[in-house]
């Protein structure tokens, strides 16, 4: 049975990130009876940045270190939109999807994560792996590994960035083609390129100092002040003109933001990231929120990482609900230390919390529990009560409701009439395909059709109907 | 089904055009009739236009007019299209003309009664129900095609009564019987798995009470994958009969033209005992 609540407002999710699966959670845990969620994303699986390292490594599985947007959509009633955005009008409150016709929305909230900001490199296009997004990463990732099982001669893989998902990558890479497969140790050689003074730029010297020591052990390069200005077939350049020949270039630095933000008129920070509020609202249109590494707070200036997408992620459930209902917003404050934990791509992992940091075995497992149990949440969702409907809040309660509900005449024929009036609009500016054979159809309706058929042939007629 | 109202609107649209296939006809003409529940104006009217368009997708592409339609209000939003087609009376692919030695092809997999009603759920994976959704939004057009080229005997759709239902309808009161090979069956990723969950289509039950026409031993009968006999389809692959000397031929030509789940799934004979007409085996 489909619910019989009527829909009142259209709340739209852009993206599958973070952030959005807590309120895709939130909303199947507690629905807001006349909210209709919708989501868009092109990738029906979500990667868990957390586990990303250690799928690469060959620790986790695909479905281990993924969120299957499937179930959880189903879960919060969510309507899932398998599309990738391609704008934003904010007057009409529309959003343009590739291929398809556009969706209308009354709020909407963006959690689409960051695209690789590799265009205004010269030759990155052609020459380089983007790691983000992951989802065609992990791809790209099938298609290198192959390349290099296959070359003879020794390869030399270059990672351009020097932060943590760097760092972890470039381990996690290594672990898994020279340590887990060691006929490879020998002919492969890594680099670390970054733009800053030394690698983890962001995060406490102690960390960093850790690092280094477990990259010159692994026999990782690190080549610092690198900024990357151009790519050849098999060399960077950096701006100094500097050349750093290798086989494979993979691209882990300042991801940029989708443009169809700007394009909308929105207000966004240099690098084209949405700017929002304490209450992750956009500072420019009350009716857009977002989150992650797509939003940029504007009091709160964060390096872009997964911790904070999943620490919004609750903020956001509630501020959108406060939202529909016009209630008033709450303050969301992200915390300035927080623990990180990051991997070395063989179940080791280094821990920081402020200037407090440790090392080992044991901090990989700790890890890779908190992991699996944030997962947890979203690949082992609770049974689904629909059975009782609640009926729509009264702050949803437009007068447009209240008629429908009062309305003595909405029954049998008089509905049908209504129900007209809805097709006419509907069809509105469509353009069905016009044959000859077909005399009065839609472009100058009548009172029916009429439709010839040929002497020679015969007419065939079927009919049938679904429930969606 | 599916919430994603213009995915919805292609597949329903893709399966009213099944029949007109099935029968070796081109499409001519669509009506819409939909039930639209109580719901504010502009809602509805996004609702249906999205509908609508993913309906129109499918019908420009299978050159099909759509000319007119009727709304109603319901409890539950329906959609579905009466659509007319155009054959010249010596071309008809009928259903019950099967011949003894035919083998029977059938051009897609099966499960989306059981992957639908999993997903409704949440306990489908995602992947799945991808699959599915590209399984129902493919077209029989060009099967329909390759299969009269084959000289096929018969021809139907398969869709709610199940691949058994749907069978029994072929044989219908004639002599003929059919084997059915479990194994050689085509089945979509996870619907296996969902029959073990334990999850079937509403309609599973209706369906399966054909089972008393079928003949088979109880390992059979207990196997994981006869309950997707009588799964419902929703946008089903077409099922026919063809000469034995043409079947090599055809399967190579639907799975070029991108039907890549078609298989022999059984041949027809003279029917042993006709209360139950069809054999299942699984060898």
């Amino acid at each position: 049975m489909q619910s019989t609540t009527p829909i009142v407002k259209d709340l739209v999710l852009i993206g599958g990130g973070h952030s959005h699966i807590a309120v895709l959670k939130s909303f199947g845990m507690n629905p807001l009876p006349g909210v209709r969620l919708t989501l868009i994303s092109r990738d029906t699986l979500t990667p868990y940045s957390g586990m990303l390292p250690g799928l690469i490594a060959g620790h986790y599985t695909i479905d281990e270190a993924h969120i299957d947007l499937a179930p959880l959509t189903r879960f919060a009633n969510a309507r899932f939109l398998r599309s990738t955005v391609v704008g934003i009008d904010p007057a009409t409150r529309t959003i343009q999807l590739k291929d398809r016709p556009p969706i209308a929305y009354d709020v909407l909230s963006i959690n689409s994560g960051s695209t690789p900001s590799t265009h205004k490199v010269k030759g990155a296009n052609q020459f380089v792996v983007p790691v983000k997004p992951i989802s065609q990463f992990l791809a790209h990732w099938q298609t290198l590994f192959e390349r290099i099982a296959l070359r003879d001669q020794p390869t030399s893989i270059s990672l351009i960035g020097g932060g943590a998902g760097s760092v972890e990558l470039v381990l996690a890479i290594q672990h898994k083609l020279c340590f887990a497969q060691p006929p490879y140790q020998s002919k492969l050689s890594f680099t670390l390129l970054t733009a800053d003074d030394d690698i983890l730029a962001t995060y406490p010297r102690a960390v960093a100092k850790r690092f280094r020591r477990i990259l010159t052990e692994r026999n990782v390069r690190i080549h610092t002040n690198v900024r990357i200005t151009e790519i050849r077939a098999g060399v960077a350049i950096d701006k100094g003109g500097r050349e750093f020949p290798s086989d494979e270039f993979l691209w882990i630095t300042h991801a940029g933001a989708p443009s169809w933000l700007a394009e909308a008129g929105l207000t966004v920070d240099k690098q084209g990231f949405l700017l929002i509020d304490d209450q992750l609202r956009s500072i420019s249109d009350p009716n857009i929120f977002a989150a992650g590494d797509v939003a940029t707070m504007q009091n709160h200036r964060r390096a872009k990482a997964g911790v904070f997408a999943v620490r919004q992620g609750k903020p956001l459930g509630k501020n959108l609900r406060q939202t529909l209902l016009g209630h008033t917003l709450k303050s969301y404050r992200p915390q300035r230390r927080f623990l990180t934990l990051i991997s070395t791509g063989d179940q080791y992992a280094i821990a920081s919390r402020g200037a407090w940091s440790a090392e080992g075995a044991w901090v990989w497992r700790w890890k890779n529990w908190i992991d699996k149990r944030f997962m947890l949440r979203y690949q082992d969702l609770p049974e689904m009560d629909r059975q009782t409907e609640q009926p729509v809040p009264s702050e949803l309660r437009s007068s447009e409701i209240a008629e429908l509900e009062n309305d003595p005449m909405r029954c049998g024929g008089c509905g049908a009439k209504v129900g007209a009036d809805v097709l006419t609009e509907a069809l509105r500016d469509l353009k069905p395909l016009l044959r000859d054979d077909v005399i009065v159809g839609l472009k100058e309706p009548d009172d029916a059709a009429l439709v010839a058929v040929p002497e020679n042939k015969l007419s065939v007629l079927s009919v049938d109907a679904f429930r969606p | 089904m599916i919430l994603d109202p213009f995915i919805f609107g292609q597949i329903t649209a893709n399966h009213c055009l099944g029949d007109i296939y099935a029968m070796g006809a081109e499409p001519q003409s669509a009506l819409t009739i939909a039930t639209l529940p109580v719901w504010p104006h502009q809602k509805l009217v996004d609702e249906l236009r999205q509908m609508l368009l993913g309906a129109l997708s499918v019908f420009e592409s299978a050159q099909t007019s759509l000319v007119g339609g009727h709304t109603s209000e319901g409890a539950e939003i329906s959609l579905g299209f009466s659509v007319t087609g155009l054959i010249e009376k010596a071309r008809v692919l009928h259903k019950a003309t099967l011949k003894v030695g035919d083998v029977l092809i059938l051009t897609k997999a099966v499960g989306t009664g059981a992957i639908l009603a999993a997903d409704m759920r949440a306990k489908a994976k995602g992947r799945w129900v991808d699959l599915a959704i590209a399984s129902m939004l493919q077209s029989n057009n060009e099967a329909g095609y390759i299969l009269r080229t084959n000289d096929a005997s018969a021809c139907t759709d398969v869709t709610g009564f199940g691949l058994a239902g749907h069978l029994l309808e072929m044989l219908g009161e004639s002599s003929l019987g059919a084997t059915l090979n479990l194994a050689m069956l085509p089945i979509l990723e996870g619907a296996k798995e969902c029959i073990e969950m334990g999850i079937t289509s509403s309609l599973q039950p209706q369906n399966q009470s054909s089972s008393r026409r079928l003949d088979t031993i109880n390992s059979v009968r207990e196997n994981t994958l006869f309950p997707l006999l009588f799964d419902p389809q929703t946008a089903g692959g077409l099922l026919a009969g063809v000469a034995p000397a043409n079947a090599r031929a055809c399967i190579e030509d639907l799975k070029k033209h991108g039907f890549s789940a078609t298989a022999i799934i059984g041949e027809i004979h003279k029917a042993k005992d006709q209360t139950k007409p069809i054999r299942i085996i699984n060898s």
